[in-house]
């Protein structure tokens, strides 16, 4: 059906070019005898900004919790959930109880926050350098791009075995874990930020007799930052990650080695715990970076 | 007031407030663009050959339709760009091709977002490397003057449109150059406010005795600002003709109604809306 009406428009479409010159208000007077007939429905728009009762949302939230947690240890008690593989939240929590009353938890978590934290500090710094090297030069940008590309496209996690090897069972291979995981994230978040920046700008620099690195300085990096801070939510998560894996291939501590290790001798209960404060630990660094980014983002768009 | 405003020796440039002619000899400007999609791109000329004068103390003013290449010449003018033919001169210096010798105000505001109004304002001085204490004791007189005194501490996205406008020129004014550009400065305003910045334009012409080569759309305008108008037409631009506006200075806005300005109204109004050559 579509195709006869294509066809059979054509001649007409060019029967009219040929013909006559018509005027705008001919043109808009045409269009609308042939646009279809509105029926005359007017539509209430729901306001966009509605909210949702703060107190119901809490309610809910809690609601989820007690019932997941709440099944899960009565299914553990009445036997429909096999407790020996799924272990139960009164096992978890005695477990926590005893581990860190042991101490030696705590030290596991400082051991992955370090490894983390410095990653994570490592790789923004690093690739936002390098993203925003590719400002200076445009044969350096275009010929570094495919490669920026491909080790970010990469599974990096693959390289963990070679990078334990590389730097020893010690600290450093999960801090490069980590900082390889956010490198090249921010290296092209920076490189993004790099290409917009605002061509005007530049010129109205440019027109002031500014130096190279005046207009870096004043212009590219400050432009550039809002591209970083978005970048810097994904990457912290990233950053946890490659520490962990990093204690997954070899370690001797941190939360990942004693996941790994709880899981080789069936101890389902201390997998548990260390998957629970691993969530905790992530949500910490996750609101921190948030208000991080919070603070800068307003002192870089001025609003208040 | 802008006494204060620090001297700087460019070398071979003379600096400072007032006192120097721009003369543009000859600038011709071709891009090179491909017609169509497909085609290989060729050298088309977008501004032909224009010749044009500042003396110290004058503002100039360029009437012309959208794209006859004002914003090319002014690009030109301030070293941005090199001339496809033709020099560019500063009290006969040449100083085709470089930058820094002109306050030069965008057809955009382009204050930096993420900067004060204040550390707006002086970005041209602290680029000439002027100590901040310096730039900021003359940058707060003008700000008050010019009704940016409470705004000095927000950041662009807080001020309206015309106060932005005015924070640019106060950029351009700042930068402290002998001879000032500025593309379609009022172009974004209100009917009143730009009444008030073309009196202050005025003003600050009066006072600075600067050479100002001023693009606008407005013949109103243009008449009421200018000493000299030159009148461009085409596509390229070529300048068709060069008026000298004798009404007496200082104006206000009582002279638009005396036949005077009428009749040079009148003139530049002919010439743009002659099509014919
Ligand atoms: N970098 C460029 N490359 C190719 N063509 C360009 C370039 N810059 C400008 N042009 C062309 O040059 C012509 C003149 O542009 P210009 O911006 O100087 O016009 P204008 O007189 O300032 O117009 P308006 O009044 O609308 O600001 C236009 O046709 C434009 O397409
Ligand atoms: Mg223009």
């Amino acid at each position: 059906m579509t195709v006869t009406a294509v066809t059979t428009q054509k001649p007409e479409t060019a029967a009219q070019e040929v013909g006559a010159h018509r005027t705008p208000t001919q043109v808009l007077q045409e269009l609308e005898a042939k646009a279809p007939k509105e029926s005359a429905k007017s539509r209430k728009v729901l306001s966009e900004d509605r909210k949702a009762s703060p107190v119901l949302v809490n309610l809910l939230r809690i609601a989820v919790v007690v019932v997941v947690f709440g099944g899960w240890e009565l299914g553990t008690r009445t036997g429909h959930i096999n407790a020996f593989f799924w272990s139960s939240p009164s096992r978890i929590f005695a477990k926590a109880q005893e581990q860190f009353a042991a101490g030696t938890f705590w030290g596991d978590i400082a051991y992955t926050m370090t490894s983390s934290v410095v990653g994570f500090i490592l790789g923004t710094l690093i690739g936002t350098a390098l993203g925003l090297s590719f400002w200076w030069s445009k044969t350096y940008a275009q010929t570094a791009e495919p490669f920026v590309i491909m080790f970010e496209a990469l599974p990096k996690i693959a390289l963990a075995p070679l990078i334990v090897l590389v730097l020893g069972v010690g600290i450093d291979s999960k801090i490069a874990l980590a900082a390889a995981l956010v490198l090249a994230i921010q290296a092209l978040n920076a490189y993004s930020g790099v290409r917009t920046v605002d061509r005007d700008i530049i010129r109205m620099m440019n027109s002031l007799g500014a130096s190279r690195m005046k207009i870096f300085r004043s212009v590219v990096i400050p432009s550039t930052l809002p591209w970083i801070i978005s970048g810097l939510r994904v990457t912290i998560g990233l950053a946890l990650a490659g520490a962990i894996v990093g204690e997954f291939i070899g370690s001797s501590q941190g939360l990942g080695y004693r996941i790994m290790y709880a899981g080789s001798v069936y101890d389902i209960a201390l997998v548990w715990l260390g998957v629970f404060v691993l969530a905790i630990l992530s949500v910490l660094l996750y609101i921190v970076v948030a208000f991080l980014e919070k603070r800068l983002g307003t002192q870089l768009s001025g609003k208040k | 007031m802008a006494a204060e405003i620090v001297e700087e020796d460019l070398g071979t440039v003379a600096t400072g407030v007032a006192g120097s002619t721009l003369t543009v000899n000859n600038v011709g400007k071709s891009y090179n663009i491909a017609k169509t999609p497909k085609s290989p791109p060729e050298p088309t000329p977008v501004l032909q050959p224009v010749s044009i004068t500042a003396p110290p103390g004058e503002l100039v003013t360029i009437v012309g339709p959208s794209g006859c290449g004002k914003s090319t010449l002014f690009g030109i003018v301030a070293g941005l760009e090199e001339p496809t033919q033709g020099t560019v001169e500063i009290d006969g210096q040449d100083v085709t091709g470089t930058t820094g010798h002109v306050g030069y105000m965008l057809q955009k505001d382009m204050l930096l977002p993420w900067r004060s109004i204040l550390d707006n304002v002086i970005i041209g001085l602290e680029v000439r490397g002027v100590k901040r204490s310096d730039a900021v004791a003359a940058a707060r007189p003008l700000l008050q003057e010019y009704g940016l005194g409470d705004y000095e501490q927000a950041r662009p996205a807080q001020l309206s449109g015309g106060m932005r406008q005015r924070a640019a020129l106060l950029r351009t004014l700042l930068f402290n150059r002998p001879i000032m550009l500025l593309d379609e400065p009022f172009g974004a305003l209100d009917a009143q406010t730009r009444l008030q910045m073309q009196l202050w334009l005025l003003e600050v012409q009066e006072s600075f005795q600067k050479s100002i080569v001023f693009v606008t759309h407005d013949i109103d305008e243009a008449v009421l600002l200018s000493d000299r108008i030159y009148v461009m037409r085409g596509r390229p631009g070529y300048v068709a003709r060069e008026i000298h506006v004798d009404l007496p200075k200082p104006r206000d806005t009582q002279i638009t109604t005396t036949p005077e300005f009428t009749a040079y109204k009148d003139e530049v109004r002919s010439l743009l809306m002659d099509k014919g050559e």
